[in-house]
């Protein structure tokens, strides 16, 4: 009897199941675009039939989400690759540009015009146009080094900049999935489907997973908890803990920290694997710190073998009245016994100019003995600079067991003092003087006479001020002779000289090595990239095999839903004729 | 497998995209006509590259340096070819004055050609180029021979002494004691008052010879010398000239020729008398009380009168004192080639200037010394090695200092210096014997430079050959009809030909050298411009048919992904 009255129900269950499969549809065609979703689908069952056997309808159960874990997670996992790989080959590139010469700074080529120059001198010791044209040439060199020193310091600060907007992203990230993990916890704890929350966190950790790599895991209560890779927690529940980049100076390292509240800082920069983080990283602590290393190194060598071999030589004409080093000391290190020494001899030549008489003065140099003091004291006895001890302080001196007291003459031909650090050599009474060969390498560590300012790294290397003030101060010989091209000869020599890793590479090679390293790791970075690329593709079709709205799926589903409807309602309406006639009966 | 619309979304961008990103390669390449433009393109082509434009670069370079130096090297083949000529004429000359017919006149005219050939010679090994002497070794700055032709008058002259043209000097026992007598009645505490010589020095005007008025700053200098008696006039000539310096007039002036002005100084003079000088600025007058007899026994002729102080106890007549010229002799037109004696007075461990006021080059400065007053003399020093040119302008040249080594003490007074010049009949050399080596292609080193040593002497030792000797030598023997020298001197010609041959030989091989060098160089760059071609430029032939590909599958990507992601259900639905 009531079955007539159940039918109406059947009828009814039937609309709704119509009506939300026809929702459900509508959402899944309303979100064919949005990234990440998943879609979704009606459970329906059989009603639990009554007693005797017959059907009540329709049931609909809960709304799945259509989803598989295990592409998902290759997908999260092959992001992180993807973004490590991506953001490698594109920094390095630009860093590519700044290094090499094929069509970019000409940095090579200033060296080998520097060389050039050189060489013409050799061919032509006594030309005063060939000078200027090696001074200028030398001035571009030291330019195109300051150049790219100051173009690889702007891509570290740049990469700086991007590491700390990059942190920042992770942690909008990680602080947004922190709250999805609670608004989620407290939907499933009521037993309701949490489907598009879900969706949005996946889509959350896929997009921290390119930044940053991380190891998750979803708990009992429907949290995600995202750890660093060394095990530390970033999100925890719905807590989530803080990245930073701590401060670093031009040649430090960048360190990331992490950190948990209430004040706990750790550093967890080593343990960062893979992620786009860790490609910046990488490329500022190692790639362009190892580059610049290389730089410096070239600087230092080619400057230094240069300045060896002109610090014993004559300009054109030029005699010299003072000269000055170019490093200085502190106070402590004046004392000490001064580095790149030999043990061998320099000399100075003076020259009185009104009776043409030369008198040379030689020095002997120890090696790991000689400070900057002891080196001003033989030049000044050689020289005859001090005054004569009185008998008294002879006496004294004999009695104390001490030398007696130097002093030097208010007028000397020529005398040697240390004043705030620097070594000045100083001529005097009408005389001047011009150096003799050193074979101790005094003058080409301390900077007096040599072509280069003593160079530390590459954004300090220099002319010396001599030669930037006068041309005619570059020493192509010995002695004043005009066309002896002894100095010159030898530098030309440099060029091909294995000065570099350890007595095996040439300048050339050791440049041609850094390209090559730059290019082939590119040329790597972009192959691997490529690989990721290609990969995550696949994956991600996996996945949306899964997971994806097929457009075409859902318009056979919305008339499934709507033919159903239809029919529930036809069914509906014969339902309530029939009843109708039972009521007019 | 289920295709969704996220996926076939992603399918068309990804595929279409790469064909795209093909494109836009293709496209930088053949633009730009190079296959590698940054080293990831190609790394170790990049490597090539560099290579291949350093090489470049050098080539380039070096073939400008070879050039410059065949220019040099070509120009010294030409002069030493013209100086063989010029010598081969010589040697032409030479055997037809050899010739035993031939009057001594045209054997003369044939000396006198000689000279000319002589200067050529010289001015030909003073050649230039670019402003620099070309066969002086090294020191390109530096002219290389210095031909005394011109050096048969010059002059020099001193300051603050005096200069005789030809003194010579006569024994004279100085070193006999005074014996001044002791007048009775003065005490022995009086003694060193007793012998005292005074004098008393007043400006005067050097020309008229007028004692100038006195005024606040011209004041009358006395000078106190005290004497013991024991002297001899040796010992009294020291005395005065050390009192001389110690007076303060010494003065060691750069500016002055010698170096030290002095105001007076004694000695004895020709006829052994002795007499104190002045310069002409000075009176001096001598204190006339003589209780001992002092100024008998000296004698002491007023310089400025040229009168003796007192007349002469012992009886001898009044001896006109020579006319003691006082004045300075500058500029005194001495011979040279000949020795000049100047004499010269002073301390030997003080140093002494000597100017060298005009001239040519002198060739070395010789002295000898006598410390006896002229008995012996010692054997010719050179005074100074490094002969400077001086200025032929007239003006002051620089100085010659003469330094003695003195082992006593105190200075001794010392005559009879000889300062003469010896004139340099032949050529010297200035110049350094290093060679200018430079490095051409493959380390090779070549040294360009001919030295005029080279040229014209040979070795090092006495017996070295030189032309210009030889040529002298010839000289003199046409011009005094001495066969037998002119054959002598010809066959020291043909050793100097011979020499000169030689180095004709090497400056050919260097030459070579370079000519084959350059070749190299060019070949070189020719091969890296192949290699860079090979390894840097877009094969376009290639490039091209992969462009047609590219685009072909372009098209064929952009129409299946139409057909795939157009039509829907939603199109066939009523």
């Amino acid at each position: 009897m009531s079955t007539l009255l159940g039918n109406l129900d059947i009828g009814k269950k039937a609309l709704n199941a119509a009506q939300l499969g026809q929702s459900v549809t509508g959402h899944n065609i309303a979100n064919v675009n949005t990234e990440g979703f998943s879609r979704q689908a009606v459970n329906q069952s059989a009603a639990k039939p009554l007693s005797d056997g017959r059907g009540q309808g329709v049931e609909t159960g809960n709304i799945r989400r259509m989803h598989d874990i295990f592409t998902t997670n290759k997908v999260i996992e092959e992001e992180a690759q993807l973004g490590h790989s991506d953001t490698k080959q594109s920094t390095l590139s630009q860093v590519e540009t700044i290094f090499t010469d094929l069509e970019g700074t000409r940095f090579r080529g200033s060296i080998q015009a520097f060389w050039n120059a050189w060489q013409s001198l050799s061919h032509e010791p006594e030309s005063v146009p060939l000078r200027k044209a090696l001074a200028q040439k030398a001035q571009e060199l030291v330019q195109s080094f300051h150049t790219i020193d100051n173009k690889l310091q702007t891509e570290s600060d740049n990469i700086t900049i991007k590491l700390n907007d990059t942190l920042k992203e992770i942690n909008g990230l990680s602080s947004s999935i922190a709250k999805i993990n609670g608004q989620i916890q407290s939907l499933e704890h009521r037993h309701l489907a949490a489907n598009d929350l879900r969706d949005k966190r996946e889509l959350l950790l896929q997009k921290l997973s390119k930044l940053l790599h991380v190891r998750y895991y979803e708990n009992k209560r429907g949290n995600v908890n995202i750890e660093m890779p060394n095990g530390m927690n970033l999100v925890h529940g719905n807590k989530s803990n803080k990245l930073l980049i701590s401060t670093a100076g031009k040649n430090e390292d960048v360190k990331i920290l992490l950190q948990s509240p209430p004040k706990v800082v750790n550093e967890v920069t080593n343990s960062i694997k893979s992620g786009e983080v860790k490609a910046l990283l990488d490329l500022r602590n190692m790639d362009i710190k190892t580059i610049r290393k290389h730089l410096d190194t070239m600087a230092i060598k080619i400057a230094g073998r240069v300045n060896f071999a002109h610090a014993g030589g004559t300009g054109i004409n030029r005699f010299k009245s003072t000269e000055t080093s170019s490093v200085s000391f502190t106070k402590e290190t004046t004392d000490q016994p001064l580095p790149n020494l030999l043990d061998g001899k320099f000399g100075l030549v003076l020259f009185d100019p009104s009776k043409n008489e030369d008198k040379t003065i030689n020095v002997n140099v120890e090696a790991g003995k000689d400070s900057l003091t002891s080196i001003a004291k033989k030049i000044n006895k050689a020289a005859g600079a001090y005054k004569q001890p009185t008998q008294e302080q002879i006496e004294q001196a004999r009695e104390n067991k001490t030398e007696p007291p130097l002093i030097l003459k208010e007028h000397t031909p020529l005398k040697a003092i240390v004043k705030d650090g620097k070594l000045s050599i100083v001529s005097g009474m009408g005389y001047h003087y011009i150096h003799d060969e050193d074979s101790s390498n005094l003058f080409a560590s301390l900077g007096i006479n040599t072509f280069f300012k003593v160079t530390h790294n590459s954004a300090d290397i220099d002319l010396n001020e001599d030669i930037k003030k006068d041309e005619m101060n570059i020493a192509a010989g010995y002695g004043l002779v005009p066309s002896d091209n002894t100095i010159a000869n030898n530098i030309v020599e440099a060029k091909a000289e294995r000065l570099f890793n350890q007595g095996t590479m040439s300048v050339d090679d050791f440049y041609n090595q850094q390209i090559s390293d730059i290019g082939l790791q590119i040329q790597n970075a972009k192959k691997d990239h490529n690989n990721h690329k290609e990969l995550l593709s696949q994956y991600k079709t996996f996945r949306d095999s899964v997971a994806a709205v097929n457009l075409d799926e859902e318009m056979t589903n919305m008339m499934k839903y709507q033919r159903a409807y239809e029919s529930s309602a036809k069914f509906l309406n014969t339902i309530d004729s029939m009843t109708q006639t039972l009521i007019q009966m | 497998m289920r295709i969704t619309e996220p996926s076939k979304e992603r399918s068309v961008k990804d595929n279409v995209t790469r064909n795209s990103e093909e494109l836009q390669n293709l496209l930088s390449q053949t633009s730009s006509g190079k296959r590698v433009s940054k080293p990831s393109d190609d790394p170790i082509a990049a490597v090539k590259i560099q290579d291949f434009k350093t090489t470049i670069d050098h080539t380039k370079t070096l073939e400008k340096n070879i050039a410059s130096d065949q220019v040099w090297v070509n120009k010294s083949e030409d002069t030493v070819k013209s100086i063989s000529d010029l010598l081969l004429r010589v040697k032409t000359l030479g055997l037809q004055g050899a010739n035993d017919a031939m009057p001594l006149a045209s054997r003369q005219s044939i000396a006198n050609e000689l000279k000319g050939i002589t200067e050529n010679l010289v001015n030909l090994s003073n050649t230039k180029l670019n402003n620099l002497y070309m066969f002086s070794g090294t020191k390109t700055f530096t002219q290389p021979l210095h031909f005394n032709k011109a050096l048969t008058k010059g002059s020099f002259g001193f300051s603050g002494i005096y200069l005789k043209s030809k003194a010579t000097f006569l024994p004279v026992n100085r070193n006999k004691p005074l014996g001044l007598t002791k007048p009775s009645e003065l005490t022995d505490d009086d003694k060193d008052k007793l012998y005292q010589l005074t004098f008393t020095l007043r400006k005067q005007d050097p020309i008229t010879k007028q004692v100038l008025p006195l005024t606040k700053d011209n004041q009358p200098i006395t000078v106190n010398i005290p004497l013991t008696g024991n002297e001899t006039i040796q010992d009294v000539i020291d005395e005065i000239n050390k009192a001389a310096i110690k007076q303060g007039n010494y003065k060691e002036n750069e500016g002055a020729p010698l170096g030290f002005d002095v105001n007076f100084y004694s000695k004895l003079n020709k006829n052994n008398e002795f007499a104190i000088f002045t310069s002409p600025e000075w009176n001096i007058s001598i204190n006339q009380q003589d209780p001992s007899g002092l100024l008998k026994k000296l004698q002491i002729y007023n310089p400025s009168t040229g009168k003796q102080v007192l007349d002469n106890v012992d009886g001898s007549p009044d001896q006109a004192a020579e006319t003691v010229s006082s004045e300075i002799a500058h500029n005194q037109e001495i011979i040279l080639n000949d020795k000049i004696k100047a004499t010269f007075h002073g301390y030997s461990n003080e140093k002494y200037l000597l100017n060298v006021l005009k001239g040519g080059h002198y060739g070395e400065a010789l002295y000898i010394i006598s410390d006896d007053g002229g008995k012996t003399w010692s054997e010719p020093k050179v005074l100074n090695k490094k002969i400077e040119v001086s200025n032929p302008d007239g003006k002051p040249s620089r100085k010659l200092t003469l330094s003695f080594d003195s082992e006593e003490k105190d200075p001794y007074f010392m005559e009879g210096l000889e300062v003469y010049f010896k004139g340099n009949e032949y050529a010297l050399y200035e110049g350094n014997k290093q060679d200018k080596s430079v490095v051409l292609d493959n380390n090779v080193k070549a040294s360009l430079n001919t030295n005029a040593h080279d040229l014209f002497f040979a070795g090092d030792d006495k017996d070295r050959l030189n032309v210009f000797e030889t040529l002298y030598g010839l000289q003199i023997a046409l011009n005094e009809d001495d066969t037998a020298n002119i054959n002598k001197s010809l066959n020291e010609l043909d050793q100097s030909i011979n020499q000169i041959l030689r180095q004709r030989e090497n400056i050919a091989k260097v030459s070579l050298e370079l000519k084959n060098s350059k070749l190299r160089v060019q070949q070189d760059s020719d091969s890296a411009f192949k290699g860079l071609a090979k390894e840097e430029d877009l094969d376009v032939a290639k490039a091209s048919m992969e462009i047609n590909n590219a685009e072909n599958r372009h098209q064929i990507a952009l129409n299946t992904s139409a057909k795939l992601i157009q039509p829907t259900l939603l199109n066939f639905l009523r």
